[in-house]
């Protein structure tokens, strides 16, 4: 009986040592994955960074590059209301605004155009302000080939003009 | 007064500048324009007021402008 106790506690304190093994294997395996948990925190996305830096960088660029071609009255409106007024060859005028699509619109008789460049990978990550350029020069240097290439939409479109 | 083909493109615009009294420059930067124009680029002369479409290098220009080619959205 008393090995048999004897038997009994060491099986019990064989128990609890197992138990203590396994407590403190699982815990060492939670610290790992903390630790693996916070250094990702700490270093987030960093190719996602870089690339969203180098976004804002070509945006500011472009930016600053549009506004050395504006007129000082393109570039209060610009400043003010995120578009400007263009005169094209013809005399016609043209504003041209912040946006992807149909941003030019004709001041006479509101038909608004879509002209971009064309759709390749390299050209849908130009800045915006860098088409508006674009699209401000083709209308003042060659408003024919401006008007051939673009899309027409003889609905006036009022929104966000 | 320098003279600079600023090329618009994914980085805002990328610049090239040359001298037009280096052959060699000059040439470097008549490569690079008539590559891109043979992409169907278009290219502005801004030297004056108004700026002008050109199909060829002008070496004396100050300020050339060239985008990917316009289509229809």
């Amino acid at each position: 009986m008393l090995v048999a106790a004897l038997a009994g506690v060491l099986a019990v304190e064989l128990q609890e040592r197992e138990f203590a093994a396994a407590a403190l294997l699982v815990l060492w395996f939670a610290a790992v994955v903390l630790v693996i948990a916070l250094r990702r925190a700490q270093e987030p996305g960093q190719p996602d960074n870089a690339h969203r830096s180098r976004r804002l960088a070509a945006g500011a660029r472009a930016c600053h590059l549009l506004r050395e071609h504006l007129n000082e009255e393109q570039r209060e409106q610009f400043e003010r209301a995120g578009s400007f007024v263009v005169v094209a060859q013809s005399g016609r005028r043209y504003r041209i605004r912040s946006a992807n699509t149909s941003n030019v619109r004709d001041e006479t008789d509101g038909a608004s155009y879509c002209v971009q460049f064309r759709s390749d990978p390299q050209c849908l990550r130009i800045p915006l302000e860098d088409l508006m350029l674009a699209q401000k020069l083709l209308l003042e240097c060659d408003e024919p080939q401006f008007l051939r290439i673009a899309n027409k939409s003889s609905v006036p479109d009022r929104r966000g003009w | 007064m320098p003279h600079r083909l600023k090329i618009i493109d994914h980085n805002g615009h990328t610049e090239l500048g040359w001298d037009p009294e280096s052959a060699e420059a000059t040439e470097v930067v008549r490569e690079r324009f008539d590559a891109l124009m043979r992409r169907n680029f278009i290219a502005f002369d801004l030297s004056n007021s108004p700026g002008e479409v050109i199909r060829e290098f002008r070496p004396h220009s100050t300020e050339l402008l060239i985008t990917p080619k316009f289509v229809g959205g």
